[in-house]
């Protein structure tokens, strides 16, 4: 009954606009008030969160990718990417999808690769006659590997409350991303071939190519730089993303030379700002969190599960439907907060390796991203084409189709995940 | 019926987890469930190092902390770091012991924080571990990267001629295995906790620090409760302090031995080499005095220690 | 125009936008900060012992400092799904409810964020950490980023009822 009221006034206060981390932060406070216990925790816990070393990673990948975004390397990339395969069956589809994935390597935000790539990629493929609701799919979907290929905040915020290695996650990230993009582009291909209606591009010159991908290197060394760190221990997240963002303020001012100083400032002040956002969010479900483990909630939660829930096979079934529904009204880190410190100490109970578990919380997210009525890269795209949500959304379908199938593949191959971080 | 809310960082699992259980049930047995012990596991409300400042501004009743945690209140709890000052089992015991000189200061300085130590729950040493090949003397140590925990351990492995990175206990086994940094410290249990012994092929038997944990309540909330109930709580803590102090050379032992049978080579000092790390650890002596002043000096004196 | 007393709110408003500014570089510099630290420990094998905290504390500092701002802004996380369905007078009435809350809360963080920084001020608290800075240093973030919040909240109330937007954020990364 208790958790019924909690979660029901915890609802209530986010649906009528009380922003997310006063909504959880507040009710937290208010628990603590009403239960007897020392309000002192609030303030507390808005510190000692903010100390930890790892979530310095957060506005310090922002900036690498605000920087390489102001500097046009969304454009670069996808030119780049055109240029080589612009001319397959769904050329400009399988150049989108992969200039995703290039651009999820650079940035740790999903809306920020739907909204970079999109920009260039939507009108381009209008253009050349591509269907509508499928190019909005696309990037939409595209768009969500933001989080899964690394770097990636919601990794870093799920790595930051479980306690979890984030160098584990971002390398548990590389195989289910590769598997997705795989995917992606093979639908792409099909769709191209089943449907067709588009005008080809004319297949590039040589030259045209290497003027394309004189532009694009930079950025992509740059990805590599960063993943190749953390992969041979070079570096810590932290610290890759400092190195990062280093190397693309060099690489927009002397590579690029399209940085002027109100653009970076622009890229500094939005990265404080979108920081100071995610974290007070991250401090707030902490509030919170303490105070239902104060009521006990999530011990309660976690033995009604492994008293009602028989086995594994049934427990992920259960939890991707609650995520599903859930992740319609949620968006990404408030679902990861509210609900990974209820479903971990069950999941983990049933012998699921806490790396797994957090990688797959991350695809339950990205579906949550591309769901109505509230999936932020819904917003993206169809702000950014100038779209209706009800087209951006019939796109979507068959791309969440693919991501479940992913769900599927990783629950029965765990080293799709794991294989990269422990064992290569 | 009076809470007592109890913060752990580590899960009830551990062997600090397991004592607390038994100081739980001690209680609740002695005062009849006057009192009730809630333990809070796996830092659920509170990580180590904020539990100082939990427990002494009353937001909770209790909890368990690193004694390391109150260097920032009380240098002087450092001492248990000073290099091979508790390399052997007698040394730590009477150090420890009720009343004895170490013990009382420490608590003393931990009291001026709202604190008061009900009990000590005993650790284990720190040893060093390393792959392909033992860290023997200093030498060893020289140029490389050494992850340490704390300011004092990483005045010793600077001491030493290596470079201290702090790296967290998630990110240990990565970082070991990625060689982010090439010598790893630790709890000789920890290895056994995290399969270190998949990462690092050699320990070596420093106990060069020794780690100590400490059950601490607020004192206010200690001053409110009968002499009746306080006299309950304090024969409890002394069943559950004595119980882990006998029961940590068996835990122990059983690590080396888990770590054995997982193809981990054991390396112990002998005594020249042992004389060579004590004889470049005085910068780590003379930064402690500096930082402990006159009530440092009356502890390493007490041990008949430091200060050369 | 038309509120009570412009020229004061408007101080307040520019004062969290100069603070929002700090926060931002101090962020900035902990990029600086962590990128000299790793070419001094990779490269050198001398990593130092102030970057680390250092850049925790402009961390903490900066997130605190934008806070105020962000407000101003409308730059919360929120979720607008239901309000937005709701006529604009209802918006408004949704909009001034969550300023209260955040009013609220926010003065009670910044009341008890100030004793916490108080009592290690007084005591002498230290990290204990490589560099031993003063606790306080970090503690003192918080009353100071939340009491101009909340002040900044009662701005935004006041301002409310003749503001073109309802919301207090959007659902944004
Ligand atoms: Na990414
Ligand atoms: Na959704």
């Amino acid at each position: 009954m208790t958790i019924l009221l909690i979660l029901g006034s915890l609802f209530g206060l986010l649906l009528v606009g009380v922003p997310v981390a006063f909504a959880l932060g507040g009710m937290g406070l208010g628990m603590l008030l009403l239960g007897g216990f020392s309000p002192l925790m609030a303030p507390q816990s808005l510190l000692s969160t903010l100390d930890g070393f790892i979530l310095l990673a957060v506005p310090l990948f922002l900036l690498m990718s605000n920087l390489l975004l102001k500097g046009g390397v969304g454009r670069d990339l996808f030119s780049a990417v055109q240029a080589w395969v612009g001319h397959w069956p769904g050329g400009l589809a399988v150049a989108t999808i992969l200039s995703c994935a290039l651009f999820a390597a650079i940035s740790g935000s999903s809306v920020a690769t739907a909204a970079t790539i999109g920009t260039v990629a939507i009108p381009e493929m209008i253009n050349r006659g591509y269907e509508k609701r499928f190019v909005y799919g696309l990037l939409a979907a595209g768009g969500t590997l933001g989080i899964l290929i690394p770097p990636s905040i919601p990794m870093i915020v799920y790595g930051f409350v479980t306690e979890q290695s984030v160098i584990a996650l971002f390398l548990a990230g590389i195989g289910p991303g590769a598997v997705l993009v795989t995917l992606f582009v093979l639908f792409a291909m099909l769709h191209a071939r089943l449907w067709g209606g588009y005008t080809p591009v004319p297949k590039a010159s040589m030259r045209e190519r290497a003027t394309a991908s004189k532009r694009a290197l930079p950025s992509v060394a740059l990805a590599a730089l960063v993943i190749l760190g953390l992969y041979s221990g070079a570096f810590t997240p932290t610290e890759a993303a400092a190195i990062g963002f280093a190397a693309a303020l060099l690489i927009t001012v002397f590579w690029l030379r399209t940085m002027t100083w109100a653009k970076f400032w622009e890229a500094v002040r939005e990265s404080a700002i979108t920081t100071a956002a995610i974290l007070l969010i991250v401090a707030g479900a902490k509030i919170f969190g303490k105070a239902i483990a104060l009521y006990r909630i999530p011990q309660d939660i976690s033995a009604f599960l492994a008293q009602t829930i028989d086995g594994p096979i049934m427990f992920i079934l259960v939890v991707s439907v609650v995520l599903l529904l859930m992740g319609l009204v949620f968006e990404a880190l408030s679902m990861i907060l509210i609900m990974t410190p209820v479903l971990l100490p069950a999941a983990m109970g049933l012998g699921f390796d806490p790396i797994w578990f957090g990688i797959y919380m991350v695809i339950m997210v990205e579906c949550a991203l591309i769901t109505p009525p509230v999936g932020l890269n819904l917003y993206v795209i169809q702000s950014v084409a100038r779209a209706t949500l009800a087209d951006v959304a019939r796109g979507v379908w068959p791309f969440l189709m693919l991501m479940l199938f992913t769900v599927g593949i990783l629950y029965l191959v765990p080293d799709l995940a794991l294989y990269i971080p422990f064992k290569w | 019926q009076e809470k007592m809310r109890i913060s752990l960082q580590l899960p009830l699992t551990s062997h600090l987890g397991e004592n607390l259980v038994l100081f739980e049930k001690e209680v609740e047995e002695r005062t009849g469930g006057a009192i009730d012990v809630e333990i809070y596991d796996s830092a659920t409300l509170y990580k180590d190092k904020e539990v100082p400042a939990a427990v002494g501004s009353g937001a909770i009743e209790a909890g368990v902390a690193s004694l390391t945690r109150y260097v920032g209140d009380a240098p002087v709890v450092d001492v248990f770091y000073m290099p091979f000052l508790f390399n052997t089992e007698e040394k730590v015991r009477a150090a420890v012991a009720e009343g004895s000189p170490v013990r009382t200061v420490l608590e003393e300085e931990i009291a001026k924080t709202g604190g008061q130590v009900l009990y000590w729950q005993a650790y284990g040493g720190a040893i060093l571990l390393s792959q392909g090949g033992p860290i023997r003397t200093p030498e060893d140590m020289k140029g490389k990267k050494a992850r340490v925990f704390g300011k004092t351990l990483g005045d010793f492995v600077t001491a030493a001629g290596g470079a201290p990175t702090l790296i967290s206990g998630s990110e240990q086994y990565l970082a070991y295995q990625r060689g982010t940094v090439d010598v790893g410290m630790t709890g000789v249990s920890g290895v056994k906790s995290r399969k270190l012994w998949e990462v690092m092929d050699t320990i070596t038997k420093t106990n060069h620090a020794n780690i100590e944990f400490v059950v601490v309540v607020n004192s206010d909330w200690w001053a409110g409760l009968s002499p009746e109930l306080q006299g309950h709580i304090k024969a409890a803590a002394q069943v559950a302090q004595d119980d882990v102090r006998d029961r940590m050379s068996g835990i122990e032992a059983a690590a080396y031995k888990a770590a054995e049978e997982n193809g981990m080579t054991i390396v112990e000092l002998s005594d020249a080499e042992l004389s060579a790390w004590q004889e470049v650890a005085q910068p780590v002596y003379d930064a402690y005095l500096e930082a402990t002043g006159e009530a440092g000096q009356k502890i390493l004196d007490a041990l008949g220690a430091g200060g050369s | 125009m038309g509120c009570p007393r412009p020229c004061n709110m408007s101080v307040i408003s520019r004062i969290s936008r100069a603070l929002c500014a700090i926060g931002a570089v101090l962020m900035a510099a902990t990029g600086a900060m962590l990128t000299y630290e790793v070419i001094a420990r990779y490269f050198f094998i001398k990593p130092t012992i102030w970057a680390a905290e250092l850049s925790q504390l402009c961390l903490i500092w900066g997130c605190f400092l934008a806070l105020p701002h962000l407000l101003v802004l409308r730059r919360h996380i929120t979720v607008n799904a239901v309000t937005n369905l709701l006529p604009e007078r209802a918006q408004k009435v949704c909009a001034a409810f969550a300023l209260v809350a955040i009013i609220v809360f926010s003065s009670i963080v910044a009341f008890y964020g100030w004793h916490i920084f108080y009592d290690s001020f007084s005591r002498g608290r230290t990290t204990g950490s490589l560099l031993n800075l003063p606790v306080w240093i970090a503690e003192l973030s918080v009353p100071v980023g939340f009491g101009m919040l909340a002040l900044q909240g009662l701005v935004e109330l006041i301002r409310l009822p003749g503001a073109g937007t309802t919301s207090l954020g959007a659902t944004h990364e």
